[in-house]
């Protein structure tokens, strides 16, 4: 199964609050692969709003995200695109 | 033995009826061994399948009510319920340990909980209500108990509680919820937006009902005056019944009649307008003809989000209050936060005394993005209408130069820009700071319109904060000095040539109608409920008695000798039907003889 782990830096302003955490929810469900997030030790599912809330993750905290399954390259992409981009706010 | 609270009405009218005395949920959770596994994990999903469907009937019904943008909390409802550690920790653990399904609901809740309450970021811990929301509801469909039901109220009852959540609150059942009295929350709280959408008395910030009235106490929620009585004696529930039936039948009779101008009987025209706090209250201004919207207050679009509202979201909503009205006026007033009102993601910080504090022009100064884009939106959506700017808490001539040329800036960068709008539209201050009533006559100079906001007038001059318990009866309209103060805001607006309205709760109280449009006030506005009443006020009234009523009432050194000549003039109004023939003429002539003894 392919595992695939990048780096990425929160950008919002307000970090990954209730908004963008359901806009990245929501793209990480439309892929196969397991996708997990860990911050500072602390690894979540990133299908989970809650788990992506609990993570409290702040302005210019640095996540790892780790993809596994079939589709793991094409999900971890839609990630890094959404999380540079500000999952969709500035 | 009555008790008296006082908190601010937040949807006139006034209701009478046993108190239901609405709390938070506590379930008695078993644990027990389930025999067959699967039975148990269609049991939870079709408890889950059930509140999808409840969660979106709400939201439907309160998007349909008040507007999309304040049922998101549905949507953010629904991903809690979708949430994959929820699916997965029940799911795993009634196959793996052959547990029942409430049971790990509940352990998933407290999980949760306890993980979101040890998150340092106050933003990510206010998702926990949510949270609780739904996993109570998922608890309830398998315990099959009724969540305390406020969607089927078995008798007409007053709703009291120490607050509702916005779930709670698009629940209401419209038919048997007589009136609302919550401890927590303010004007802009979804209660208040719903119990106006629906035409139910509220009043909110009592802080002490919730403590003071038992199930099935009488309780008189008066929404006008932000007034709640528990358990009346006799004497006070005989007055507020009467009260009760004067007011539902005017309110009657002035729907099932052909609604007059807002003309005094001397054709001298005072226009009824709406103060509105929501789109949605556009079109219930429309079916009172309300002559314009007076004060369009913006916070809504600041309020219940996380994000600040983009200049073309604003754009949208102002150009359609616009074009709804044209070519009625719509008043515009910019951002007035701070004080009560609380947004999180502008981070203001908690204030020992933010009535004086950072808030409305003072914040928007000190935050020229946030100010300029909603001055450009207000600009943008001009030519769709017949907008004008007001600006709050105006204390002095510095800061209206400060705004204007902040507002010049903006209009050079639309022009430069090429983007259409109308560069001669009028520029008002609100007057409710005592400062500048006394400085009106140099305001006047240089701005095309005053509106009197009564009610931070009022708080500001007479010291009083209302929300306090112990001296909210201080908070008085009828004062000497308030009523001075409007006087002498209306001589340095007529001086000037400019016109001087009140936007306050006082223009929507018909027992000073005929008080304010003797000290020559040009323009009422209230909330669009209120205007049937007042505009028949107007109409059953003399300018040139009303000018004389007025001065004697500034002659007046005590709050009781106003009091009781607006009560005795109004009720004199009240006797007869305004719209008999000849009614109003008689009223009047009584009146003056009194006047003459």
């Amino acid at each position: 199964m392919p595992e695939v782990t990048e780096e990425l830096r929160v950008v919002n302003s307000l970090g990954l609050h209730a908004r963008p955490a359901a806009t990245l929810v929501q793209t990480v469900l439309k892929f196969k692969s397991d996708v997990h997030i860990s911050l500072n030790g602390h690894r979540v599912n990133a299908k989970s709003i809650m788990g992506l809330l609990t993570l409290a993750a702040a302005q210019g905290s640095i996540l790892v995200v780790t993809c596994t399954g079939p589709d793991a390259e094409e999900a971890l992409t839609a990630v890094r695109n959404l999380v540079e981009a500000g999952c969709g706010e500035s | 033995m009555e008790v008296t609270i006082r908190g601010i009405g937040v949807s006139p009218g006034i209701a009478i009826g046993p108190a239901l005395t609405f709390g938070v949920q506590a379930f008695d959770i078993p644990k027990y061994q389930v025999e067959n596994v699967d039975t148990e994990l269609a049991r939870f999903e079709r408890a889950v399948i059930s509140v999808r469907a409840d969660i979106e009937r709400l939201y439907e019904r309160t998007a349909e009510a008040v507007g999309e943008e304040h049922a998101d909390i549905f949507k953010a409802h629904l991903m809690f319920l979708e949430d994959v550690t929820l699916r997965d920790e029940v799911e795993r653990r009634v196959v793996s340990e052959a547990l029942n399904a409430e049971y790990l609901v509940g352990e998933w809740i407290a999980r949760y909980t306890k993980l979101m309450a040890s998150v340092p970021d106050a933003r990510f811990r206010e998702r926990t209500q949510d949270l609780v929301d739904v996993g109570n509801r998922i608890l309830a469909r398998l315990l099959n108990a009724n969540l305390e039901s406020l969607d089927h109220l078995e008798h007409p009852s007053v709703i009291v509680a120490h607050d509702l959540s916005p779930s709670d609150a698009a629940k209401l059942d419209m038919v048997n919820t007589l009136g609302i009295a919550t401890d927590v929350s303010g004007p802009t709280s979804h209660t208040a937006i719903l119990a106006r959408a629906f035409e139910i008395p509220a009043v909110v910030g009592l802080k002490f009902v919730g403590s003071h009235a038992l199930p099935g106490d009488t309780i008189i929620v008066d929404g006008r005056t932000g007034v709640v009585v528990v358990r009346p004696s006799a004497k006070t529930r005989a007055r507020y019944e009467e009260e009760k039936v004067r007011s539902e039948r005017s309110r009657a009779a002035l729907q099932a009649k052909e609604l007059k101008p807002s003309v005094t009987l001397d054709g001298h025209e005072v226009p009824a307008m709406a103060n509105i706090e929501l789109p949605v209250e556009i079109s219930h201004s429309l079916k009172t003809k309300a002559q314009g919207i007076g004060l369009y207050r913006t916070e809504y679009l600041f309020l219940n989000r996380a994000t600040l509202p983009t200049e073309e979201e604003q754009y949208e909503a102002y150009a359609e209050a616009a074009r709804a009205m044209a070519p009625a006026t719509v008043t515009l007033r910019t951002l007035d936060l701070g004080g009560d009102k609380f947004v999180s993601h502008l981070h203001l910080a908690n204030e020992i005394n933010p009535q004086l504090g950072w808030r409305a022009i003072r914040f928007c100064l000190e935050r020229p993005d946030i100010f300029k884009a909603q001055l450009r939106a207000m600009f943008r959506a001009s030519v769709h209408g017949n907008v004008q700017i007001m600006f709050p808490l105006i204390s002095g001539v510095d800061e209206l130069r400060h705004v204007k040329s902040i507002l010049q800036e903006v209009c050079v960068d639309l022009e430069r820009r090429g983007v259409p709008f109308k560069r001669d539209i009028p520029i008002g201050s609100m007057i409710e700071v005592p400062s500048a009533v006394e400085v009106a006559d140099l305001l006047a100079k240089e701005c095309d319109f005053f509106s009197i906001g009564t009610n931070d007038l009022i708080q500001y001059s007479l010291a009083v904060d209302r929300v306090n318990e112990k001296i909210a009866h201080m908070y008085e309209p009828a004062h000497p000095a308030v009523l001075r103060m409007i006087r002498r805001t209306i001589k340095a607006a007529k001086a000037a040539g400019i016109p001087c309205g009140v936007c306050g709760e006082m223009a929507g109280d018909p027992m000073f109608s005929e008080v304010l449009v003797g000290l020559g006030i040009s323009s009422l506005s209230m909330s669009a409920v209120a205007i049937p009443v007042v505009r028949s006020q107007v109409a059953s009234i003399r300018y040139s008695l009303a000018r004389r009523f007025a001065s004697r009432i500034l002659n007046m050194g005590s709050v009781a000798e106003v009091r009781e000549a607006l009560h005795r003039r109004y009720s004199q109004r009240g006797q007869l039907d305004p719209y008999a023939e000849g009614a109003a003429d008689a009223n009047i002539a009584g009146a003056a003889g009194e006047e003459e003894c």
